[in-house]
């Protein structure tokens, strides 16, 4: 497995990940909710911050 | 779609997650605050308006939800998955948020819904040229040579021949 950060692009461009998201969280169950922080403010927000009451549209990705 | 959405009391929300293309101006992050950082630069450079959440140096929620570089999940009030993408495509994404404002308006009218489970294979617009003459833009040489060396390996030289053609033309001389 390629180091999480990696400094390179993987040769493989970690297609692994790709293979195994369909069998990865399933829709029907109950998302993880890990703390995560808040860019703006510098303070500790949680995913759940943003779906109770309501729902959240959550999009992975950086900069590059 | 999150300014169109607004008052729907649905959320848009971006994970930042590790550095799909490391460069010289963005590296592989070393420390939570090179991580921060680059968030916040994106964030004033895009113009963001969405939150930005920042996951942790390990990436742990990046890797409990798949480790993907462009995933997109929408999440119920429950905090159920109801919708997973292993590509972020707003054409998907509107379709299945505006199919949760219509469960919403059904159950307010107190009108049965139950679920059933789908599965679906859409096919996304890949402008290859464009991602790699940004990547250019962004981070120089570096992440679009290690991007199409890649991606010859993956998908081979005729997938790839134009991003080829265009690095060919455009790379600096060195």
């Amino acid at each position: 497995m390629t180091t999480y950060n990696y400094s390179s692009f993987p040769l493989d461009g970690d297609i692994e990940d790709f293979v195994h998201f369909p069998a990865g969280l399933r829709v029907g169950t109950k998302a993880p909710d890990h703390e995560l922080i808040d860019a703006s403010s510098g303070n500790v927000a949680r995913l759940s911050d943003y779906y109770e009451g309501g729902a959240a549209v959550i999009e992975f990705g950086s900069y590059t | 779609m999150a300014e169109e959405l607004a008052g729907e009391n649905c959320a848009f929300v971006f994970v930042y997650t590790r550095e799909a293309h490391p460069s010289e101006r963005f590296p592989g992050h070393e420390s939570l605050e090179t991580k921060l950082d680059h968030a916040r630069t994106m964030a004033r450079e895009l113009g963001f308006r969405r939150p930005i959440l920042v996951d942790d140096l390990e990436g742990t929620t990046h890797h409990a939800f798949g480790r993907l570089p462009n995933m997109t999940y929408i999440l119920n009030a429950s905090g159920n998955v109801v919708y997973r993408a292993a590509w972020t495509d707003p054409r998907t994404i509107r379709g299945a948020v505006d199919q949760l404002l219509h469960e919403r308006g059904e159950r307010r009218a107190r009108r049965r819904v139950t679920p059933y489970y789908l599965e679906w294979l859409p096919q996304r617009s890949n402008d290859d040229v464009r991602f790699v003459r940004d990547l250019f833009e962004l981070g120089g040489s570096r992440p679009v040579e290690e991007y199409i060396e890649a991606m010859e390996q993956l998908e081979g030289l005729v997938a790839t021949k134009a991003i080829r053609a265009w690095w060919d033309d455009k790379k600096p001389l060195s």
